[in-house]
């Protein structure tokens, strides 16, 4: 499930080098390199931004169009997910 | 990329070319509560930096561009601001690794590290009984006061490495010492190359393994084809650097040549100093004693030992040298 609040995995660790975002993540087995667009979206995803204004940020940085951006931040957030690089979204159980 | 070692390989590659010091290791102190004899370091004569000077050091790696942090020693935990520095790692997301033996990590430490989600522990121990570890350390009940706390480690989910020297002394114990690994929960990496100390003392090297022996563990596989002169011959001092205890920067914790001191100069002086570019000149090609041996495409040339050992980064190792001829005489995978 995707989270409303993108927060960064606690065991991560990323540096910029050479314009390139690198992540890593102590309990995961890959070390990714994120573009500029990528490092925007992973800079933002402190658990204090919603993803539509990381939509929006998207946007207004990188002149695209709101659609194209939302699909292609939802799809990014659903990735880093998938790959462990952001926490997930606790369950909500009723009493 | 399911290696994550491959990836770091990769990674590196891209940091190397670029000069970019992707892998940090600060030794906080030289002091150590063990006496281990085959230790390399040369105590660090000057005053330590002061937390306050390695906070502003970690500040400036984050700034250069360093992701990988190992905090060494001496024994890190001599340290009474250790947690502090880890804490402000972590704040500056690097990807921590601490080395230690353990002999001092309580359970609140060690809770403490969980939580900061450091990414590994990796432990020294020589031995797979008592004896022989202790042995080793010359320090009595250092091998239960270690292995206590590396169970300690697995039990709270921290990844932990044993990390072993092999050597005369504990050769005939390497499996035990790989079951004691599986019993703790960690990862054994062997290592059988014993080093001289870095102010050129041989002694540590009575105790290395003997040809034959060494022979014996290696792998007999070429570690490279033929190389471009071009080619540089290692990671240290382009995307490796080690900052000692009181400040010095050197290329690599095993090549004293430093390149610059953090008590007169920013890391970035030093990092783009005269002498860290005069050592990045130091590729395959100047390895002249290097290029007709046989072994060459056996051998990962090591600049800080061949300077420990002969004076010379470009003149090669006697250390080297053997692993070199061991490979090429080794197992076959």
């Amino acid at each position: 499930m995707r989270p409303d609040f993108p927060c960064r995995a606690a065991d991560t660790a990323f540096r910029m080098v050479d314009g390139e975002m690198i992540v890593v993540s102590a309990s995961g087995s890959n070390i990714i390199g994120l573009n500029e667009t990528g490092a925007l979206v992973w800079e933002m995803a402190d658990g204090s931004h919603s993803i539509e204004e990381i939509v929006a940020a998207v946007c207004a940085t990188f002149e695209v169009e709101g659609e194209m951006a939302r699909r292609d931040v939802f799809g990014f957030v659903d990735e880093l997910e998938a790959e462990g690089l952001i926490e997930p979204v606790a369950e909500v159980t009723s009493a | 990329m399911s290696d994550p070692a491959n990836g770091v390989r990769a990674f590196s590659g891209g940091a190397r070319q670029l000069n970019i010091p992707v892998h940090a290791l600060v030794e906080l102190t030289h002091r150590c509560n063990l006496r281990c004899f085959h230790c390399y370091v040369d105590p660090d004569e000057r005053p330590e930096l002061s937390t306050e000077e390695v906070i502003s050091l970690l500040d400036q790696l984050a700034d250069a561009g360093t992701l990988f942090l190992t905090l060494t020693g001496g024994e890190i935990t001599l340290r009474r601001d250790l947690m502090k520095i880890v804490e402000h790692a972590r704040d500056r997301r690097f990807a921590v690794r601490l080395f230690t033996n353990a002999t001092r990590l309580d359970e609140a430490t060690i809770d403490r590290i969980a939580q900061l989600r450091v990414f590994d522990v990796s432990v020294s121990i020589y031995g797979a009984s008592r004896q022989t570890h202790d042995r080793v350390t010359r320090v009595p009940g250092s091998f239960v006061r270690s292995t206590t706390a590396m169970r300690l480690l697995h039990e709270r989910g921290i990844v932990t490495r044993l990390k072993c020297v092999l050597m005369a002394d504990n050769y005939g114990e390497r499996q035990g010492i790989s079951d004691l690994a599986d019993e703790l929960g960690a990862i054994a990496m062997f290592d059988p190359q014993v080093t001289v100390r870095n102010d050129g003392d041989a002694t540590p090297i009575t105790h290395r393994l003997d040809d034959d022996t060494l022979a014996e563990i290696v792998l007999n596989e070429r570690v490279h084809g033929d190389v471009p002169a071009e080619t540089p011959t290692c990671a240290a001092g382009r995307d490796t650097v080690s900052i000692s205890p009181s400040g010095i920067v050197n290329p690599c914790v095993q090549m004293p040549f430093p390149l610059g001191d953090l008590r007169s100069e920013t890391f970035e002086q030093a990092w783009n100093s005269p002498r860290a570019r005069k050592m990045r000149e130091i590729t395959f090609g100047r390895l002249s004693a290097c290029a007709a041996c046989e072994d060459a495409s056996y051998c990962n040339p090591c600049l800080g030992m061949n300077l420990l050992e002969t004076g010379d980064a470009t003149r090669p190792s006697s250390s080297v040298c053997r692993v070199a001829r061991a490979r090429r005489r080794g197992v076959m995978a």
